[in-house]
């Protein structure tokens, strides 16, 4: 049996070493890389805990309980960053990619040594959608939280209703993930598309800016 | 069967909220769209897992609050925003029949508990006596001139408001009577989500 904690420390080691090499932002992106491995340890813990305390079978911890706690251990650290460093939107952003990255692949890692599954398209299709979906959480939550915290007394209803927001979404996943069958394709595809749509309407955001500036600058 | 009709109708009006609002928040980017835009999204999504959780595994969810989170995190943007509306006019005397909403909420809140979660319900009660109270001081106090759709708009919310609380104490009972009227303040219910956007569209600030 494989010890999700030796699968953190062969992971993130390569990590570590990396942080010492460098400076600046790239150590900042690689510290949230970390962090989102972290993140992913503590929320296998705290979901096995929570999942035993209701007396939840795999399934309903994987659709309840699992979306509450992993969402709010990912907030956890992009809060600690946004708090203590008041980063400009664009490295707030990255930040956020980051720790979903180091979430999602610390969760494959984990994925791989409790399920034995050979077939490297499942793998790949697997890793992707979960991916992808994080991906999704975080870009959701960056996006938000970016607007929400413009305004003091916005901060505290905008953080929980994007928290909320991003666990609704990711337990819509599992479940889809759960119900097996058909609703497992439209699960695969269901990140994807939102993602996509969140990088086209961001796109047409730029361009649309940028045309307001060139008018601008033409009067 | 029935349930499923009215969550998937729910989820429906809420997605159609849902990209308006978004549409108006991309065009505007003021925090009263990033509020209402946020507020349907939770309920789109919870919504969606509710009735997602309903059709996949026959029951509501049993375990954890997934749905309830989504739905708590919508009462505080909707609080916010009626909030937000009723500091941006010119400061009046206290109104008050603003409180009788928290008249209203504390009996059902005794009858929520008696049949439901303590916890849970204590969040949306509260939630959901301040948005009454913020709503009747926005319907009451008067406005500038040009500014009566922000009337309008409370009027929504606090409709939204009582519909919701027709439905939870609906649930509370088991009679053939309680269930037609869950079905009908429901769908009503479903309709007031639209009544917002509408009355929201317009709004000034």
């Amino acid at each position: 049996m494989t010890y999700i904690e030796n699968i953190f420390v062969l992971l993130a080691a390569p990590v570590v070493a990396c942080l010492v090499l460098l400076s600046g932002r790239s150590r900042i992106m690689v510290s949230a890389l970390l962090s989102g491995m972290v993140a992913c340890l503590f929320s296998s813990y705290l979901s096995a805990f929570f999942a035993q305390w209701v007396g939840a079978d795999p399934v309903g911890a994987a659709v309840e309980v699992a979306p509450v706690v992993e969402e709010t251990l990912k907030l956890l650290p992009l809060l600690f960053f946004l708090l203590v460093f008041e980063p400009i939107p664009e490295i707030a952003e990255l930040v956020t990619v980051f720790i979903e990255v180091g979430f999602a692949t610390m969760e494959s890692g984990f994925y791989i040594a409790e399920f034995s599954v050979s077939s490297p398209l499942y793998l790949a299709l697997r890793g992707l959608s979960a991916a992808m979906m994080h991906l999704t959480c975080g870009v959701i939550m960056a996006y938000g939280l970016l607007h929400v915290w413009k305004r003091p007394w916005f901060k505290i209803a905008g953080t929980f209703g994007m928290l909320s927001l991003v666990i609704v979404y990711h337990g819509l996943y599992n479940l889809l993930i759960a119900a097996g069958s058909s609703a497992q394709v439209v699960a695969v595809f269901f990140p994807l598309v939102t993602l996509a749509t969140a990088v086209a309407l961001r796109r047409g955001r730029l361009r649309m800016e940028e045309h307001r500036s060139q008018d601008t600058t033409r009067k | 069967m029935i349930e499923i009709i009215e969550n998937a109708a729910q989820v429906l009006v809420a997605g159609v909220c849902l990209v308006l609002s978004f549409v108006r928040f991309f065009r505007q980017r003021d925090e009263a769209w990033t509020c209402l835009c946020a507020f349907y999204g939770c309920t789109f999504f919870a919504i969606c897992y509710w009735l997602g959780y309903l059709i996949v595994f026959g029951s509501t969810p049993r375990f954890f609050y997934v749905s309830e989170m989504g739905w708590a995190a919508s009462y505080l943007l909707i609080l916010v925003l009626v909030a937000t509306l009723d500091g941006q006019r010119a400061p009046e005397p206290p109104v008050a029949a603003a409180w009788i909403p928290i008249i209203i909420v504390i009996p059902q809140f005794v009858l929520y508990i008696t049949h439901g979660d303590i916890v849970l319900n204590v969040i949306d009660c509260s939630l959901m006596a301040a948005i009454g109270y913020f709503s009747v001081r926005g319907i009451l106090t008067p406005y500038k001139e040009g500014l009566a759709g922000n009337r309008a708009f409370h009027v929504s919310v606090l409709i939204w408001g009582l519909l919701q609380l027709a439905v939870w104490t609906a649930s509370c009972f088991s009679t053939p009577v309680s269930a037609v009227l869950y079905t009908v303040s429901d769908f009503l219910l479903t309709a007031s989500y639209a009544g917002i956007l509408a009355c929201a569209w317009r709004v000034r600030p």
